[in-house]
């Protein structure tokens, strides 16, 4: 697994996107609008990915 | 080894504390058993102790989970890291969690709340067989045990420290008020006082970042400055030959393996979730601790980086990252608080514990092996009993964890060798219903030998979590092609296909 090694630390963003976009992607796979758990996942989601791009 | 004198354990001495500062804690320590000990009227049968009769609402389990997951370590080893590493120890709260948490609210926790199971390893016997049930109760319990000693110890050496209490009557000080709603009130209880002390852990916390940005001169001043003496603090993800967090196994191991593992099969945290009124307040209350949980970094690891630019030529170890903050930062009153939110922290833990762990002894290693079925209201008075046992066990195992340095680590490494073949187990039980009851016995005692064998052979804790996760998985997959399945009308409710196209 030396091909992991030899990968620059920036390339873990991308693996975090991905991660993130993934699991929000799967997710989208009374009735009121504010029930729908997957809109509050997505906002969730779209925080963390900032936060990943920042740092 | 460590070593406590007499006095430490058993004389009181004079500390130089604010009468405030004391009166706050007293307060808060007298005001939290009176409110939990209200709860002890509605406690009927053993529902009521171990899922608080299916009562509890999104909000309050959103705040407990909060209130369970964050304990001493997180406040002291959060800072320590954030003061050795930077932002990087934020993974923790952010990567190795939030993915998980919505994972955990939108496939897990409906599962596990239609299963009406009262543990996790309850659902594993019912997707498996009853060997695996009490393998995963008896090992998760003994490491409760253990937790619960290291968080009795933390709070006692904190009150020791603070207020020059004795080691010994501190200890039993906060086992006598933890002991007290948690015995008397069951989850509810548990539940409804992790919430204040969640609510009193962020207004500390609050507290001393305001402070904190004030000492170093502001926001944008704070992050001129850590990004021109310390740039390297500011990087999530550190080369992948750093020997404590290698991206590569924050990553795969943290994000892919551990996390998931935690949020969706640790008993404690999902305790609360298993008590919901419906099955979407379950599935809200996640979602809406990892609202919270996002914002855990600028409470626990910020302390970490006004120590670094406070005091990095003073501190000689990490770790005194956050007692010299508090010390130096915090006006009277201020540190009263921030005190109260320290011990409410790790009393949320200890109650947490206690009740999960009572829940796996009663009714899936006791309840397992009777040889008849124990009625509702036996197992209610078994369940306070053997609260109260996990407590005195707790107690006895306290000064025995202090003697070993690190042994809160350990434990936890010893943990992570458990929960990736746990997690492959739910994980394939959950997504697939050709996984067999044989295969999941053998994937789960192979893949614990396989993590031990690469604890042995000294790989970083979180490569051992994603290949030991890996291994079990794939046992579980060539297992099952050569063994026979359990029927759609026994797996009901347990697996996705056998729920969702019904």
């Amino acid at each position: 697994f030396e091909w992991i090694h030899a990968m620059p630390a920036w390339s873990a963003k991308i693996g975090a996107v991905m991660l993130f976009g993934g699991v929000i992607l799967f997710a989208w796979t009374d009735g009121a609008l504010w029930r729908d758990l997957r809109i509050w996942a997505t906002v969730l989601v779209a925080f963390q990915i900032v936060i990943y791009v920042i740092f | 080894m460590n070593s406590f004198s007499f006095d430490a354990f058993f004389r009181f001495t004079p500390a130089d504390v604010h009468w405030v500062d004391i009166g706050l804690i007293f307060l808060y320590l007298a005001g939290i058993s009176v409110f939990g000990y209200l709860f002890h009227r509605k406690i009927k049968n053993s529902s009521d102790y171990f899922l608080a009769g299916k009562t509890l609402p999104w909000w309050i389990i959103g705040m407990s989970i909060i209130g369970t997951n964050i304990g001493s370590n997180d406040y002291v080893g959060g800072a320590g890291g954030a003061f050795r590493y930077g932002i990087a120890q934020a993974n923790f709260e952010w990567i190795g969690a939030i993915p998980a948490m919505v994972v955990s609210a939108i496939i897990f926790i409906p599962f596990y709340w239609r299963a009406g199971v009262f543990s996790i390893p309850e659902y594993l016997g019912r997707r498996y067989n009853q060997a695996v049930r009490v393998i995963s109760a008896v090992v998760l319990s003994m490491f409760s045990v253990l937790i619960v000693g290291v968080f009795l110890w933390s709070t006692a050496l904190m009150l020791n420290t603070y207020l020059g209490w004795p080691i010994a009557f501190s200890i039993i000080i906060t086992a006598g008020v933890v002991g007290l709603y948690t015995i008397s009130g069951g989850l509810e209880a548990v539940a409804y006082t992790d919430a204040v002390q969640m609510v009193i852990m962020f207004i500390g916390a609050i507290a001393l970042a305001v402070l904190g940005f004030h000492a170093v001169g502001g926001v944008g001043n704070f992050i001129d400055q850590v990004q021109t003496r310390f740039p390297q603090h500011f990087q999530a993800f550190l080369p992948s030959t750093h020997e404590e967090f290698p991206w590569p196994g924050v990553l795969l191991g943290l994000g892919l393996v551990l996390s998931p593992a935690y949020w969706c099969a640790n008993q404690a945290i999902l305790q609360r979730c298993l008590g919901a009124r419906t099955e979407w307040d379950g599935k809200a209350s996640m979602i809406f601790a990892a609202m919270a949980k996002m914002f855990v970094p600028f409470l626990i690891v910020l302390p970490g980086f006004f120590a670094l630019l406070l005091a990095s030529d003073k501190l000689n170890h990490a770790d005194q990252a956050l007692p010299w903050i508090v010390k130096n930062l915090l006006p009277v009153g201020i540190s009263g608080i921030f005190f109260v939110a320290f011990v409410a922290a790790l009393q949320s833990s200890i109650s947490s514990t206690m009740n999960s762990t009572a829940v796996m002894v009663t009714r899936d290693i006791i309840g397992v092996m009777a040889p008849t079925k124990i009625a509702s209201e036996r197992e209610l008075s078994w369940g306070r009993w053997i609260t109260f046992a996990v407590l005195i066990l707790g107690v006895f195992c306290a000064p025995i964890t202090a003697m070993f340095r690190g042994i809160y680590v350990f434990v936890q490494q010893l943990l992570s060798f458990f929960q990736g073949p746990v997690f492959a187990l739910i994980l394939l039980g959950i997504l697939s219903k050709r996984v067999t009851s044989a295969a999941g016995l053998w994937a789960l005692v192979l893949g614990l030998a396989m993590a031990v064998l690469l604890g042995a052979l000294k790989m970083n804790m979180l490569y051992i979590a994603f290949w030991s996760f890996v291994f079990s998985a794939a046992l579980l997959v060539i297992i099952s092609r050569f063994t026979k399945p359990k029927s759609d009308e026994e797996l009901e409710n347990l697996t996705y296909s056998t729920t969702v196209r019904r």
